[in-house]
């Protein structure tokens, strides 16, 4: 295992490869933090900037450009409630929070070193047990996937400070939009009104920045005091001790937890921050201040995320199968590099594969080197007046929806989710769990339909296999525990 | 019997009526069987659970002991205001861009938001707008390259 690290680095770490790095993580992150421009726009920018390399170095450049691209999207969802990915719809919730108390630079910095404590463990989890963990991922049928799903919505519905069945409510709505669109297995339009447009279904970016960026800038421009100025001061940008303190356990939870859930193509990912959110707001002992601004809702989700982010190239490279959009987009970078996925990349062509993980652990350190003396100026940003800074927000917003689909369509459905949001968030009716139903929603009801279609329309197709089964009933005893506490709270 | 809170009530309503109308598209849709599932089957168990949670909402929302009900909602005009004058960006940008270009359509809609927002002065509010449209037409149509109208012309 050492000396394939060393051949990974030694192919990878050349100067010049350094310097494509750092490039690749500067402009991944100063364009992933540009509000509305998620990492997988702004990959797709970048992408045609690597076809000249060499592959190795075009490799190393885009993991810069994908660490930072998920970097600055965390940025924006800190700074501004604006959620890039799935993964910072988590985020918002604490980091946002602390950024309203003054502690910016705090989350700010935690969300970094998280994602690179939790990339530096990632690339050694992938070294160590890569051919291991592509056994999970395929002994991963449909009826574990569709218990996993369950298991995850049921994380995201604890992670509420509301009321449970709210909660619920938002993750099967959110599912339910996740379905809008054309069924693949039938044809059928569903949920669509007879809208050509809706026929794709609705892209994430639209509803991130319709029920987060617009609700938020509702609620800003609404409230009677006008919003504070804050004036940052360096001691209070880092982390002191007790936040280090508090920081280091979940960011080793959602390293560990990330780390599993991203060799599953498709759910793990996106469920990876969500579960780890719920685990930190149960396990980290500080349960009452979630939602409040608590630093384990950054480090924990930031880091499950990053390390999942890590061991998600896993399935990508031994199965071919991408987890994510933006996988996708890698792996056909990968491919116009002549890198054939498959069970044997490891052995065909070890220089690529070691050098392809040295270079991701590169990445990650560019991105901390780059990014904390960036921190200050992100900071600064929030001491212009808010008055001059949400004309900004709207533009960017309204600009990288447009740029998803190049569709006005999309614009006036953002309106109308937004819209929405704000009525739902008036009912006290919290946006995350919707987020994560809605990513999951087609997985889910692809796996459900594989499923009982494997088990010949018997339901007991999700109790069958141990895995499965434990699942659930891990589902279950968390099902029974928050009504448990909701009954005593009610009492 | 009184109501507790009405944003509850309203709550379960949403739910209710959310639940309600996904089961009714989806009975249109073919529901098939638990071996073979239709694009029907998989909504239709969606919109059930909707509508039971929005039930279950409902029972929270009201006690059958005596008591006084909680009806004032709080959803003030300033908060509609703000609500109208974002969609109102959102619509007016998409409604400008594909005729009058990046450049027109920002500022003339944030110049707008600015304004109506009451929080910046009509000065204020061009100069905000004039910048940042500035910078949008350099940033996203020359540097990043993107395949936005820039111009009316």
């Amino acid at each position: 295992m050492l000396e394939n690290i060393l051949l990974g680095f030694s192919a990878a770490g050349t100067i010049p490869n350094l310097g494509y790095a750092l490039m690749g993580a500067l402009l991944g992150t100063l364009i992933g933090i540009l509000p509305g421009l998620g990492p997988l726009a702004t990959i797709s920018l970048l992408l045609p900037f690597t076809y000249g390399l060499d592959p190795l170095s075009a490799l190393i450049m885009l993991a810069g450009i994908y660490y930072g691209s998920a970097y600055g999207g965390s940025t924006t969802a800190i700074l501004m409630s604006l959620p890039g990915e799935t993964a910072s719809a988590v985020t918002v919730i604490d980091g946002y929070q602390m950024s309203r108390r003054g502690r910016a630079g705090v989350a700010i910095t935690t969300a970094a070193v998280g994602s690179f404590v939790a990339g530096c463990i990632g690339t050694l989890v992938i070294a160590a047990f890569a051919t291991p963990l592509t056994k999970i991922a395929i002994d991963f049928g449909p009826a574990e996937y569709f218990s996993l799903m369950v298991l995850g919505l049921l994380g995201a519905v604890t992670m509420s400070s509301g009321s449970i069945a709210k909660a619920i409510a938002m993750v099967v709505l959110g599912l339910a939009l996740g379905l809008l669109g054309t069924d693949v297995n039938s044809g059928t339009q569903r949920f669509t009104f007879g809208v050509q447009e809706l026929w794709d279904g609705v892209d994430f970016i639209v509803l991130a920045v319709g029920l987060f960026a617009f609700g938020e800038i509702v609620s800003t421009l609404s409230s009677r005091e006008p919003p504070l100025t804050q004036h940052a001061s360096l001691s209070r940008m880092l982390p002191n001790m007790e936040d280090i303190r508090r920081m280091a356990p979940a960011i080793l939870r959602g390293t560990g937890l990330g780390s599993i859930l991203g060799v599953l193509p498709g759910a793990g990912m996106s469920m990876s921050s969500f579960m780890s959110y719920s685990i930190e707001k149960r396990f980290s002992g500080h349960g009452q201040e979630f939602g409040q601004g608590a630093i384990e809702g950054v480090a924990g989700p930031e880091a499950a995320n990053n390390a999942a982010a890590q061991t998600a190239f896993i399935p990508t490279l031994t199965l071919g199968i991408p987890g994510s959009p933006t996988m996708a987009l890698i792996l056909g970078a990968l491919v116009m590099h002549d890198i054939q996925p498959g069970p044997n990349v490891i052995s065909t062509n070890p220089t690529l594969f070691w050098g392809l993980i040295a270079s991701m652990w590169i990445g990650n350190l560019m991105l901390v080197l780059l990014n904390l003396p960036l921190v200050g100026v992100w900071v600064k940003l929030l001491s212009v007046p808010y008055k001059f800074i949400f004309p900004g927000i709207l533009m960017f917003s309204c600009i990288g929806v447009y740029s998803t689909n190049f569709s006005v369509f999309d614009l006036y459905l953002t309106a109308i989710f937004g819209t929405i949001g704000v009525v739902l968030r008036y009912l006290r009716f919290e946006p995350a769990p919707l987020v994560l139903g809605f990513v999951l929603g087609p997985i889910m009801e692809e796996n459900f339909r594989r499923a009982m279609l494997f088990s010949g329309g018997d339901y007991r197709v999700f109790v069958s296999t141990g895995l499965s089964a434990g699942l659930l009933a891990t589902a279950v005893v968390l099902a029974v525990w928050m009504a448990w506490n909701s009954f005593r709270a009610t009492r | 019997m009184y109501i507790r809170d009405i944003r509850e009530v309203l709550s379960s309503l949403v739910c209710v009526l959310t639940g309600i109308s996904i089961i009714v598209m989806s009975l249109g849709y073919e529901l098939g069987t638990a071996f073979n599932m239709g694009p029907g089957y998989f909504p239709l168990l969606l919109g059930i659970v909707l509508l039971v949670t929005g039930i279950f909402i409902a029972a929270g929302a009201v006690s059958w002991r005596v008591g006084t009900a909680k009806t004032t909602t709080s959803f003030d005009r300033r908060s509609l205001w703000a609500l109208v004058v974002v969609a109102a960006t959102f619509v007016g940008f998409a409604a400008l861009l594909e005729t009058c270009g990046l450049a027109l359509t920002c500022f003339v809609v944030l110049s707008a938001a600015g304004m109506t927002s009451r929080l910046l002065r009509p000065l204020e509010a061009f100069l905000t707008a004039f910048v940042l449209s500035s910078i949008s037409v350099i940033l996203f149509v020359y540097v990043l390259d993107l395949q936005i109208r820039a111009w009316p012309w």
